[in-house]
């Protein structure tokens, strides 16, 4: 009997595997694989074409000699400082404002969340016209109280300001369900008992909701850190070539962009990446740690 | 309910299924009656512009109704993914058989992946003084023709004759200087200002080709010197060409570059808010179709200190020099490099014949592209070398900076100077 059960088992853990093994061959071929070849030609100087040669580090000696990827870093670092603690802030206040029983908020609701199922494509056009210097909007209203038009895709001191709004503006929708979920996950019964010891609106908010909201705010978090590290759709369809604001909007995915597929050194290019995903490694490895101090999990 | 929607679906299937069967036997069909049993030969060609793409299926319907036992299959890959996708292919011996190619001649031709076409050319008696002699020599690399030319740019003064009624300012006259247009373009800021109007004398799009590559020559410089080994960015005339345009800017003549890189100079053209637009020729078929494209006057750029010459570019046809079937592969080559196919590119408008008999066949609605054959004369050709997917770039970035004030051309110029030489040595 024993004997039996174990062989329907191990057929159901067969037949799963085997469920599963199509995309798990995609998975290995096209993540694993490539991450781990990506590695190999970081030590290379491969080019367009021929027979990629080992060249040890030189890669990563010529990497911390570049001005460029320095200033591509600290681009980077801005975009992360500037638009995490946009978007998680923003993302908790609607939030909250979208968990409210007001009539029709399942029109707000809408309306909050179009951005994420808008193409980036189109996201960046819309705005790139918005912020057009002769032509755009928000010259438009700067102008009607007379102050300057600002060359908000050009000039190098502006220049990632408006693509850290962009980015903001697109990237707090998704986040906002993800805080509604986990908002509608508390239970009420914490809040009713809180009102009637005599605690005030802030106060259950900053005592109840917060620390019962805290893990999705962690979740939040490492996923937009992550993805700000990761910016390049926006500044690729935003800035136009030969723009001035080129240098002053540059992150580093654009940078390995530019290195691997505009000047064709995949080799470097691969260096570049492979610094990247140790800088997300050693963020959110930092951000776990920080998890075990700062989230409250409710179990 | 259930089952006959599944019925339905099912014969919508087997229909669409039948469909794709009977086009296909057709072909099939066709071509066995002509072939008489033997193997088809099947080369591909590609090709980047989806505009082109159509007039391209049609010359190669033509070519294999001509060459029955050819087969050619056109693939279209977009600009951003088109030379990632050659390398790569080139690395696993599955490139095309026939390609575009463009200013990154000398990378490839370097490489060695590209057949040399002067035994071709030789056996076949073609004469390369039919094409254009700048669009040739752009594609005659260490003395091996490794293209035959398609197409040629060049870059010419577009003019708005309503603006210039509207403010009373006399046209641009042939034989014109620069301080020519600086004069008529003072005239035009001045009526324009007291109309309390907004347009601007002068327009152009700052990137190499329409605009600075020009007027760097133009001045007496060069980008790159005679053969490729030297950059001519530290030449006393080239920070002058970066000067004169900065000044244009600077007297307001023309939109500072946070205008410019917002908006194309030629949308702002387009929409009747320039007067002198320095635009290319690639561009004669959207400006010709433009409301008042009947009020519209061309003439030759302005001529600076040594010139009114302009930068020449234009695509070629490259044979893989690993390709299986490169007979085949030239004769396509020769196909679409020969009068049928200039005529219907031309007809079609989407690019100006670079063989020279082929040329009457491009012609406007309303705009006179005469002057386009006749910058091409004293036209050179774009600056390349094997490096310049490196330096190009860099020297688009330095260039915005000079425009866009950061640099003066002096620093901009050193830079750039810098950096293309640098990269010119390491080829």
């Amino acid at each position: 009997m024993k004997r039996k059960k174990n062989a329907l088992k191990r057929q159901e853990i067969i037949t799963g595997y085997l469920m599963i093994a199509p995309l798990m061959a995609g998975v290995l071929v096209f993540f694993v694989g490539a991450f781990f070849q990506n590695i190999y030609y970081s030590f290379t100087d491969k080019s367009s074409f021929g027979v990629p040669r080992f060249v040890g580090l030189e890669n990563y000696v010529k990497l911390f000699h570049d001005a460029s990827f320095y200033q591509a870093l600290v681009n980077t670092i801005l975009y992360v400082i500037i638009c995490v603690p946009m978007v998680v802030v923003l993302a908790v206040i609607l939030a909250v404002l979208l968990n409210s029983n007001v009539k029709g908020i399942g029109a707000f609701r809408v309306c909050i969340f179009l951005p994420a199922v808008t193409l980036p494509a189109a996201i960046g056009l819309l705005w790139k016209w918005l912020m057009n210097y002769k032509f755009g909007i928000f010259n438009e209203i700067l102008g009607m109280f007379g102050v300057k038009p600002a060359a908000w895709l050009s000039d190098p001191h502006i220049v990632l300001f408006s693509i850290s709004i962009v980015f903001i503006w697109a990237s707090v929708a998704y986040q906002v369900i993800v805080l509604l979920a986990g908002l509608q996950g508390i239970p009420v019964c914490y809040k009713e008992a809180a009102e009637i010891d005599g605690a005030g609106k802030v106060q259950s908010f900053f005592r109840i909701t917060l620390p019962l909201l805290s893990p999705s705010i962690f979740f939040v978090s490492v996923t937009t850190v992550i993805n700000v590290f990761q910016i390049f759709d926006l500044i690729y369809l935003m800035i136009p070539q030969g723009s001035s604001g080129t240098e002053a909007s540059r992150s580093l995915v654009t940078y390995f962009f530019e290195q691997s597929f505009v000047k064709f050194h995949k080799g470097y290019g691969a260096a570049i990446s492979l610094l990247l995903f140790l800088l997300i490694l050693a963020v959110t490895a930092v951000q776990m740690l920080c998890q075990k101090k700062l989230v409250f999990y409710d179990d | 309910m259930k089952k006959g929607m599944s019925i339905a679906l099912a014969i919508l299937i087997a229909g669409s299924l039948a469909a794709c069967g009977n086009s296909t036997s057709d072909k099939d069909n066709g071509g066995a009656k002509t072939e008489s049993g033997s193997e088809k030969t099947k080369i591909t060609f590609a090709l980047w512009d989806e505009v082109q793409k159509p007039v391209f299926d049609e010359i190669v319907d033509k070519f294999e109704a001509e060459n029955t036992d050819i087969e050619v299959e056109v693939q279209l890959t977009p600009w951003s993914q088109y030379w990632t996708k050659l390398d790569a292919a080139m690395g696993s011996d599955s490139a095309a058989d026939v390609f575009w190619m463009n200013t990154y001649l000398p990378k490839y031709a370097d490489a060695g992946v590209l057949e040399p076409l002067d035994e071709y050319i030789e056996k076949d008696g073609i004469n390369m003084e039919d094409y254009v002699s700048v669009v040739k020599d752009a594609y005659n690399y260490k003395d091996v023709q490794y293209c035959m030319p398609k197409g040629m740019d060049t870059v010419q003064v577009f003019y708005n004759k309503n603006i210039f009624e509207k403010y009373n300012v006399e046209e641009p006259k042939e034989g014109w200087t620069w301080e020519d247009m600086k004069r008529l373009a003072g005239q035009l800021k001045t009526e324009i200002e007291t109309a309390g109007s907004d347009e601007y004398p002068v327009l152009m799009e700052l990137d190499p080709q329409p605009s600075f590559f020009n007027f760097i020559s133009q001045s007496g410089g060069y980008v790159l010197s005679g053969d490729r080994k030297k950059a001519g960015f530290d030449q006393e005339a080239s920070v002058k060409a970066y000067e004169d345009v900065v000044e244009l800017m600077d007297e307001g003549l023309m939109p500072g570059s946070e205008v410019l890189s917002d908006t194309k100079g030629t949308d702002l053209f387009l929409s009747q808010k320039g007067a002198i637009l320095f635009m290319g020729s690639w561009k004669t078929a959207v400006i010709d179709e433009v409301s008042f494209a009947a009020q519209v006057g061309t003439i030759a750029m302005p001529a600076k200190e040594k010139g009114n010459q302009s930068v020449i570019g234009g695509l070629g046809y490259a044979v893989n020099s690993s390709s299986k079937s490169k007979d085949a592969a030239w004769k396509l080559v020769k196909y679409l490099s020969g009068e049928e196919s200039n005529k219907m590119q031309a007809e079609a408008k989407v690019d100006v014949p670079a063989l020279i008999r082929a040329q009457k066949y491009y012609k406007a609605e309303h705009i006179d592209v005469e002057v386009i054959f006749d910058v091409a004369e004293t036209g050179f050709m774009f600056p390349t070398s094997s490096s310049v997917a490196e330096w190009l770039p860099a020297v688009n970035e330095i260039s915005a900076k000079i425009f866009s004030k950061e640099l003066t051309p002096e620093e901009g110029c050193r830079e750039m100077q810098k950096s293309t030489q640098d990269a010119l040595d390491h080829e």
